[in-house]
């Protein structure tokens, strides 16, 4: 009534799911490419203060909307500042945005999602439709709408872009917590007397980390997205500090004439998020269990 | 009882790999064994063994990219492993078919049963759509299904799992092949449904002459069902005997140990059951000499160092066992060649990556 | 007095359709079982897919909340336990599973997975765990230097053997051992029903033995119960159920068996006709009627299950 399993030798090396995801990952070209510009991001981030000497805000009118040159690698902006300077301390910015979205995005989607997936029942019922609601607009104009309410800056762009993003990780774990929650061994959990705050620690919480990370690493390309959106626009973090998608926006006006002044800022955000992306495609290839191998 | 009549399908040093990531796997390794018109061939082993992987590998279904296949099948003295692609198609199916182990996985969700058998009948008879469909209706009947002509209209999801086996071998018989593979044909059923199978099939043999190898890991099925045996350790032969002398003079001790581990309702024993210590090596790491040297009760020095020949022993038997081979003294004295008639494994012919 | 009484256990699964989930029908998996376990014995419970063996080790354990029914251990009912109190006697009650693939969490050590009934219940040294945890995988042929490996790094017959030192961690008192056998190779079976036996023997464990293959259940049962769709047929000891079996199922049950030994004819096998029925729509009165060779227009009332000689139960009206 059931296929057998196959009884082979242990004391040989077998691969993991996990070890053999690793070596998938490392096979998948796109997503190292992703990885290794994902290293660049952070490098230039963490070595701003070394890359560039000097204050990335103070105006030079007299070298403004300088064109790139041996002096001003990719030139200047209108208040003369150079954009290799703003860019190189914009990756702070921006990845300080990334983990801070994230890190909203878990701390308050994850619980949730376990217990929603755990406990099923009126509970879930609840939390589901409270996400459906949240989940009917558009990533973007939810963020959009928070920061009408809590206004502009950087902490309230990371809260607002953050909050958005909690009902899809609710969504996401949830799903996963449903399926993991009817494993054997999770029954087995049951039969042998562990408690319920143990299982969904110890038992499930383990088993749905994988989806969690991709997510993450995807998450992380859509902050810097649309905190540039929000930036872009001017509602969110404010001049002068360096944020890529307020240099967009105030870029906007010299399109014409001066069109290094937007590209380099757009270069950058679309390399930071192309990163994130590839990497989270490549992390979801190698160790989603459901893609065959 | 050994058939006098030519083999319908020889297989001759038959060497299947599987290149994969962590290394080359060698499903089947070098067997040989002939299957006669209107015999039913068992070919047993547990899982892992190469007996599924063997019939594949006959029947070329397997993924050309990742396999490759060596040796020669030949079937009504054509190689099959050499034909082109097209010709092959012709063969499977109608000459050639294949019953495979899970009914439901097996049968195609979304078309009718009938509509399934009457896609063979119309590749292979080349009958026209009305006549395939009556043609689909009288196997239905055949195979015992109840109100074959409603049946043959529904979905397989609508059927059990025995009514299902039974569609899938009134498509391996529709176009009246001389040689059916039935790969664990009744494992995933029910004990009462698996004796209504086996009498099925022991029934629509009888008029015909259709030969079956019929693969299983159950001794149970094999005894009621098979006249020949050919046992499988490891991508090997281990051993070939006719049905009684295997179930009651077995030589290989895997064989013999396999034997006495299974608890058999009849005799009421209740004595420990012999075990095989160990499990089944790691194809990618097998050891040296016998692969079953590290499990066997009776290993003697040189079971370490050399794998074993095909022996051959009265007339209709063979061994892969230096416990069988008289000359196991000649080799540690003197070195001197062994003189039975021992063939070692067929030696590989052309070359074919997969089709 | 037994370690284990069931009475009329019942388990419906209801059906739901509509926007409402209205329910419409029930599934009757188990429906009215009884039987007792005693101490050191073994009971098998043998039928085909369907017949509700698995949910009745589901619901002996509470693992599954009975629609209907009760379970004693050791004259405590199960059912009127706070969670608490039922989750203490777990201790005594454990459950071997089918898959040794899947009954063990992937992301744990043999170590943390055999250590986790005991940290469960007891508070002690994590010397003294590791040192029961040692013992534990000797005492089920495992290697305790393998303490830290992970289960995708032992075999099915390994991964059932961790399973087996898990569900003795405790020091149970019955074990259910839910088609404990069913997916290893044959070689392996026989390493784990001798290690079942020998545990048996040592540990004076009662195992209720549920399973498919009438082979293995003869062989290691005391006593076994048949079953046919959500009611147990025939109930005796192993000698006499096989030897002088009297339901009609069980003898064409016992009779379809092959046996591995081209030699025994199968002169007296009896084949049933038709499937068997869907838990969803079974048969009025007796559900085996329908296939039934001595079918008589009484079955179609449900018979009683009774004993008609000591220790042997049966439900047919062949015997009233």
């Amino acid at each position: 009534m059931n296929t057998k399993k196959n009884e082979t030798d242990p004391s040989e090396e077998i691969k993991s799911s996990s070890s053999r995801g690793w070596a998938k990952l490392k096979r998948n070209k796109a997503a190292l490419v992703g990885g290794i510009f994902l290293l660049i991001y952070i490098g230039c981030a963490l070595g701003a203060p070394v890359l560039f000497r000097g204050d990335p805000s103070a105006p030079n009118l007299m070298a403004s909307l300088s064109p790139p040159s041996a002096k001003y690698f990719l030139g200047t902006d209108e208040l003369g500042r150079s954009i290799l300077g703003r860019i190189l301390y914009g990756s702070r910015i921006s990845l300080m945005i990334a983990v801070g979205v994230v890190g909203v995005g878990l701390i308050f989607g994850v619980p949730v999602g376990l217990i929603s997936g755990y406990y099923g029942g009126k509970t879930d019922f609840i939390i589901q439709r409270f996400t459906d609601m949240m989940l009917a607009f558009p990533g973007f104009l939810l963020a959009l709408a928070l920061v009408a309410i809590l206004g502009v800056g950087l902490n309230n762009t990371v809260i607002s872009i953050g909050i958005s993003m909690v009902p899809l990780y609710i969504r996401l774990v949830r799903g996963c917590v449903l399926i993991v929650r009817e494993e054997v061994y999770v029954e087995a959990a049951r039969a042998i007397g562990t408690k319920d705050r143990h299982i969904i620690f110890r038992h499930i919480l383990p088993n749905v980390m994988a989806p969690i990370i991709v997510q993450t690493s995807l998450g992380m390309g859509t902050a810097i997205l649309f905190a540039a959106g929000l930036g872009f626009l001017g509602i969110g973090v404010q001049p002068p500090t360096p944020e890529w998608g307020s240099m967009l926006g105030s870029a906007r006006a010299y399109m014409m004439g001066k069109p290094h002044v937007a590209t380099f800022p757009g270069i950058a955000i679309f390399l930071a998020v192309l990163s994130f992306n590839l990497l989270g495609d490549g992390l979801r290839d190698a160790f989603d269990p459901r893609s065959k191998i | 009882m050994k058939p006098n009549s030519d083999p319908l399908l020889s297989i001759k040093g038959l060497k299947t790999r599987f290149h994969t990531h962590d290394g080359i796997i060698t499903a089947v390794d070098g067997i040989d064994f002939d299957v006669f018109p209107g015999e039913t061939l068992g070919l047993v082993g547990e899982s892992g063994c190469g007996k599924s992987v063997t019939a594949l590998s006959v029947l070329r279904l397997l993924n050309p990219s990742m396999t490759t296949i060596q040796g020669r099948v030949e079937f009504e003295g054509k190689n099959l492993l050499s034909m082109d692609p097209e010709e092959m198609r012709m063969i499977r199916g109608s000459a050639v078919s294949m019953i495979f182990q899970e009914p439901m996985t097996s049968l195609n969700p979304i078309l009718t049963v009938g509509e399934q058998i009457a896609e063979s009948l119309r590749l292979h008879e080349k009958l026209d759509k009305d006549k395939a469909w009556e043609k689909a209706i009288h196997m239905l009947e055949m195979v015992q299904i109840p109100s074959p002509e409603m049946r043959a209209g529904q979905y397989p999801h609508k059927l059990s799992g025995g009514m299902r086996q039974r569609v899938v071998i009134a498509m391996a018989l529709c176009c009246n092949p001389r040689l059916i593979f039935a790969d664990e044909p009744t494992t995933a059923l029910d004990v009462t449904i698996q004796a209504q199978i086996i009498r099925l099939l022991e029934h629509l043999k009888k008029g015909s002459n259709t030969s079956i190898v019929l693969i299983t890991h159950d001794l149970g099925v094999v005894a009621q069902m098979a006249s020949r045996v050919v046992v499988m350790y490891a991508g090997q032969l281990v051993e070939e005997a006719p049905v009684v002398e295997l179930f009651h003079d077995a030589r290989h001790p895997y064989t013999k140990g396999l034997l006495k581990s299974i608890p058999i309702i009849t005799r009421h024993i209740k004595t420990r059951l012999n075990e095989i210590p160990g499990i089944v090596p790691n194809l990618l790491h097998m050891p040296k000499g016998c692969s079953f040297h590290p499990r066997c009760s009776q290993t003697m020095d040189i079971c370490k160092k050399k794998s074993p020949p095909l022996i051959h022993f009265n007339g209709n038997r063979r061994v892969a066992c230096w416990l069988a081979s008289d000359e196991y003294e000649a080799i540690t004295d003197s070195g001197q060649k062994p003189l039975a008639d021992s063939i070692e494994p067929g030696q590989g012919e052309t070359v074919q990556r997969g089709n | 007095m037994p370690v284990l009484e069931v009475e009329n256990l019942k388990k419906y699964y209801p059906v739901k359709k509509g926007f409402f989930q209205k329910t419409i029908n029930h599934v009757k998996a188990v429906d009215g079982v009884s039987f007792h376990l005693n101490s050191g014995e073994t009971l098998g419970i043998v039928g085909e897919s369907g017949c509700g063996k698995t949910t009745v080790g589901r619901s002996v354990l509470r693992l599954t909340t009975p629609t209907e029914g009760k379970v004693f251990f050791k004259g405590n009912d199960l059912g009127k336990m706070d969670k608490e109190t039922l989750r203490k006697t777990r201790t005594s009650l454990q459950i071997i599973f089918q898959d040794p693939f899947s009954s063990l969490n992937p992301r744990m050590n043999v170590g943390q997975i055999i250590a986790e009934p005991i940290k469960n219940y007891e508070t002690i040294s994590k010397s003294e765990i590791m040192q029961r945890v040692a013992e534990l995988m000797n005492r089920v042929g495992l290697r305790p230097a393998h303490m830290g490996r992970y289960p995708h790094e032992f075999s099915g017959g390994q991964r059932q053997r961790i399973g087996i030192a898990r569900a003795l961690a405790v020091n149970p008192e019955v074990i259910i051992c839910d088609e404990a056998v069913s997916a290893l190779d044959v070689s392996i079976q026989a390493q784990i029903i001798n290690l079942l036996k020998d545990l048996q023997q040592e540990m004076n464990l009662a195992y209720l033995f549920i399973a498919h293959d009438l082979s293995v259940v003869e062989y290691i049962s005391h006593r076994v119960a048949v079953m046919y769709l959500g009611r147990i047929v025939e109930l005796a000891s192993d000698r006499k159920l096989y030897e002088t079996p009297f339901h009609p199922y069980t003898k064409a049950l016992l009779s379809a068996v092959p046996i591995p030994d081209p030699l025994v004819s199968l002169e007296h096998e009896i084949i049933l006709s038709g499937d068997v029925p869907s838990p969803l729509d079974p048969p009025e009165g007796c559900t085996f009627h329908p296939r039934c060779p001595m079918a008589m227009n009484k079955c179609r009332t449900r018979p009683v299950y009774r004993e008609i000689e000591p220790d042997h139960w049966i439900a047919c009206h062949l015997y009233p």
